[in-house]
């Protein structure tokens, strides 16, 4: 595959890592200053690509060791800024029966450890396989599981427990 | 009804449709059964609905500027080279009094030096941020390729190049494949650059400058994004670079830098 071919595949991905790096960082600005991060070091590194593997886990492996090493860095200097859930953005409700409140969500998913929050969101909002989640963040496929179903659980928990005490409040 | 017994881990199996069909199948059937467990799995299919509802906007807007300047061109590797520079700046202001003293490693399975009582006799800030801009910078555009068995080449070009006689040191030995060298501007003259590729792609860089020194042993710099050795003979100073890494990278960079000190020590 020629070099313009790799860096079109590279390119079309940039919407995704957006996203994905929107969502586990809550902070737009940080979020597309490491997208940048990954862009530079995916077009120097494209001919480390291999024709035929997943361009898509390739760079999300490579944002998940700068943000590992963001991590450290940030880890040295100021304690972990709260995260404002007005950077994030806000679409239409889910037309479903068990639609979770959107505020809850985001602010329940805000407070979880940085490994349960890449596991649930690479898994359920950018759909990779278990398999991918777990060659992306360089765990085994258990450890991705086990993560996510820890994850999950206490997210139902959190947003049903506030239900419960909201019902509570109204009777 | 199948007699496995359903688990957790398969109900968000089946959320995440990693299951087989038949599988699948089994479990919607128990699922039809077990109201409570199908409630959860509701609510499991529900928190990804909500996670698209909440950032899928995303996929639609126009890239933002910082991510369309880094397409247009590799210019925008400087500032992070900058912010490295600076990192090492800083990390050398208390560099004799820590990390050169903590970083002495002998060579020759000798008694370790400390040299930090003595002022080095090079300009280790200077090399630091040099070595560190030129490795954070070396793709396959900027560097005179290696192809196999090219190493005296290689060592003529540089050697033609700095206008003195500059080894190539081997390190295929410890798993690293020359990938090609450059000749880049210094204070003291111009300084080479080899960078070395290993079998995961991982690349270190050797900085070699002109500059007549004596008596530092092989020290350890760390900065944000990169760790280092660094030493000097009678003629240059060295610096050997690479991406942080573990301590186990850390390891094979000394192999590394203690490998390229015994070949080419003058």
């Amino acid at each position: 595959m020629s070099t313009d071919n790799k860096r079109e595949l590279l390119i079309a991905e940039i919407p995704r890592l957006r996203r994905y790096a929107i969502a586990l960082l809550r902070d737009r600005a940080a979020a597309d200053d490491l997208v940048q991060d990954v862009v530079l070091r995916g077009l120097d590194r494209l001919h480390l690509w291999r024709d035929g593997t997943n361009m898509r886990t390739w760079l999300f492996t490579i944002m998940h060791n700068l943000h590992a090493n963001d991590m450290r860095r940030l880890s040295r200097t100021v304690d972990n800024q709260p995260l404002e859930g007005a950077a994030l953005s806000r679409g239409t409700p889910p037309e479903q029966e068990a639609a979770v409140e959107l505020s809850q969500l985001a602010d329940a998913i805000a407070g979880l450890p940085v490994p349960q929050r890449q596991v649930l969101l690479l898994v359920g909002l950018e759909g990779f396989s278990y398999a991918e989640a777990a060659e992306t963040l360089d765990v085994p496929v258990g450890t991705v599981m086990s993560r996510l179903s820890r994850t999950r659980e206490e997210l139902r928990r959190t947003l049903d427990g506030d239900n419960v005490s909201q019902i509570r409040r109204i009777k | 009804m199948s007699d496995r017994q359903i688990d957790e881990g398969e109900l968000h199996a089946l959320v995440d449709g990693e299951l087989d069909p038949a599988r699948q199948a089994e479990v919607e059937a128990w699922l039809s059964e077990n109201p409570d467990a199908a409630g959860r799995v509701a609510r499991y299919r529900a928190q990804n609905a909500g996670l698209h509802a909440l950032f899928d906007d995303v996929l639609d807007e126009d890239l933002p500027p910082v991510v369309t300047d880094a397409l247009a061109g590799r210019r925008q590797w400087l500032p992070r080279g900058a912010a490295i520079a600076a990192g090492f700046a800083l990390l050398i202001s208390g560099a004799v009094a820590g990390w050169v003293a903590r970083g002495e490693m002998p060579i020759g399975g000798g008694e370790a030096v400390q040299t930090a009582a003595a002022a080095p006799v090079i300009d280790t800030q200077e090399l630091m941020v040099r070595a560190a801009m030129a490795h954070v910078v070396n793709s396959d555009e900027d560097l005179r390729l290696a192809t196999t068995g090219s190493t005296e080449d290689m060592g003529r070009y540089i050697s033609t190049r700095m206008g003195e006689k500059v080894r190539v040191p081997q390190l295929t030995s410890l798993g690293y494949r020359l990938v090609g060298s450059r000749v880049l501007p210094d204070t003291g003259g111009p300084a080479a650059q080899f960078v070395f590729e290993d079998a995961d792609g991982e690349r270190i860089s050797l900085y070699v400058r002109t500059e007549a020194a004596r008596g530092l042993e092989i020290t350890f710099a760390l900065a944000d994004d990169l760790s280092m050795f660094y030493w000097n003979d009678s003629k240059h100073s060295y610096a050997l670079v690479r991406d942080l890494e573990d301590e186990s990278g850390r390891d094979a960079l000394l192999k590394a830098a203690k490998a390229v000190y015994r070949q080419i020590a003058e």
